[in-house]
């Protein structure tokens, strides 16, 4: 009986050993160093809060930029449920760190609407709104995509808030650029990024300048 | 020389408990049965929910559709990579569930879509029913993940 006992717990630890393993190991997700750092583009932008943007503003501070659009139902939302995962776990430093988040979709995200989407994630995240006509360029100078697709209109005729046009979502470029103080572009994280990879990109270039 | 096992059996039971407590509740329905579902829906009525199917037949199923009395659309979508571009592409035909196999719906990959949804203030969980080709429909009640505290003003 007791030998039974003995069997069963060590294979209970070992079971549990496996799941921390596993947990632990995490393949995916590891940035693309560029290098040599690259000046990032300058990003000129209306801001979700109703100011004027200007990435070069946040010279001093380190910043996380993504892309993505308030419809899109699951990829955008995991982003900035990561990105809060990683600024929060920053602590006190957070306020070093200035998350932006580039909407593709300008035509239905205006302002006002993409600052209340980011706002239920982290109040402190900001959004930025380039209008259609200088969208491509801008989103081409961080190497970014963006195609909008258009739905079965059969499917969708009675979608509400769409007016009768079909409601489209949009493919873009996944993933997070992380610009140092200096402006540079140094970490490209893919789209699978965990929460505390993000965290570690930033606390990395966080030390770069005490 | 007991104390160690009984310590590591009764940490055991505390993980497992704690899981089950986190468990969707569903309607066991012979053949199918739904695991570690959640949804997640934005305040501008944007969202998805994702689960585990477990097909137990010897005979494939096939999720065919969605629905929810909350949400003027459920719809079950893919995204799929190429490249560095993410898509999220339309499965109307609904998804295989292989015999005796699983169905993951997560994020990143496969789910359900919801637009125009209207929760009632104060709710924990989303009535989700799933219409599936042999075992029929299953009615769920799917935890909603909380994002931040509050509300922007």
């Amino acid at each position: 009986m007791q030998r039974g006992w003995r069997a069963a717990a060590r294979c209970a630890a070992l079971a549990v050993m496996c799941l921390a393993l596993a947990a632990c190991s995490e393949p995916e997700g590891s940035p693309l160093e560029l290098d040599p750092p690259q000046p990032a583009p300058e990003l000129v932008a209306q801001g979700a809060d109703g100011r004027p943007f200007r990435l070069s503003d946040r010279r001093g501070q380190v910043v996380v930029l993504s892309f993505g659009y308030t419809s899109c139902p699951d990829v955008c939302p995991t982003t900035l449920s990561r990105l809060r995962g990683a600024y929060r776990s920053l602590g006190a430093r957070s306020d070093e760190v200035a998350v932006v988040f580039l909407t593709v979709d300008p035509e239905r995200d205006r302002p006002e609407r993409l600052h209340g989407y980011l706002a239920a994630f982290e109040p402190r995240f900001q959004g930025a709104v380039v209008e259609d006509a200088q969208l491509p360029r801008t989103l081409e100078r961080f190497g970014v995509t963006a195609v909008r697709r258009i739905a079965d209109a059969r499917r969708y005729r009675n979608l509400p808030g769409t007016s009768g046009e079909p409601p489209y979502s949009i493919d873009h470029t996944g993933g997070y650029l992380l610009i140092d103080r200096e402006g540079a572009l140094r970490l490209r994280y893919p789209h699978q990024a965990s929460a505390e990879q993000l965290a570690s990109g930033l606390r990395r270039l966080l030390d770069e300048r005490a | 020389m007991n104390a160690t096992p009984l310590k590591l059996w009764l940490l055991l039971l505390a993980c497992g408990l704690t899981g089950y407590v986190w468990q969707t509740r569903f309607v066991p329905h012979e053949g199918a049965e739904v695991k570690q579902a959640s949804a997640r829906v934005l305040p501008n009525g944007v969202g998805a929910a994702y689960l585990q199917l477990v097909n137990r037949a010897g005979e494939e199923d096939q999720l065919l559709s969605v629905s929810s009395p909350w949400a003027r659309a459920a719809e079950l979508h893919e995204v799929v990579e190429e490249g560095d571009l993410l898509r999220m592409v339309a499965h109307p035909e609904g998804f295989r569930v292989p015999p005796r196999g699983n169905l993951r719906l997560e994020a990143g990959g496969k789910h359900v879509m919801l637009y125009g949804v209207s929760l009632p203030p104060g709710a924990t969980e989303l009535p989700l029913t799933l219409q599936l080709r042999r075992a029929g429909t299953l009615q769920l009640r799917v935890p909603l993940s909380a994002l931040a505290a509050e509300e922007a003003p």
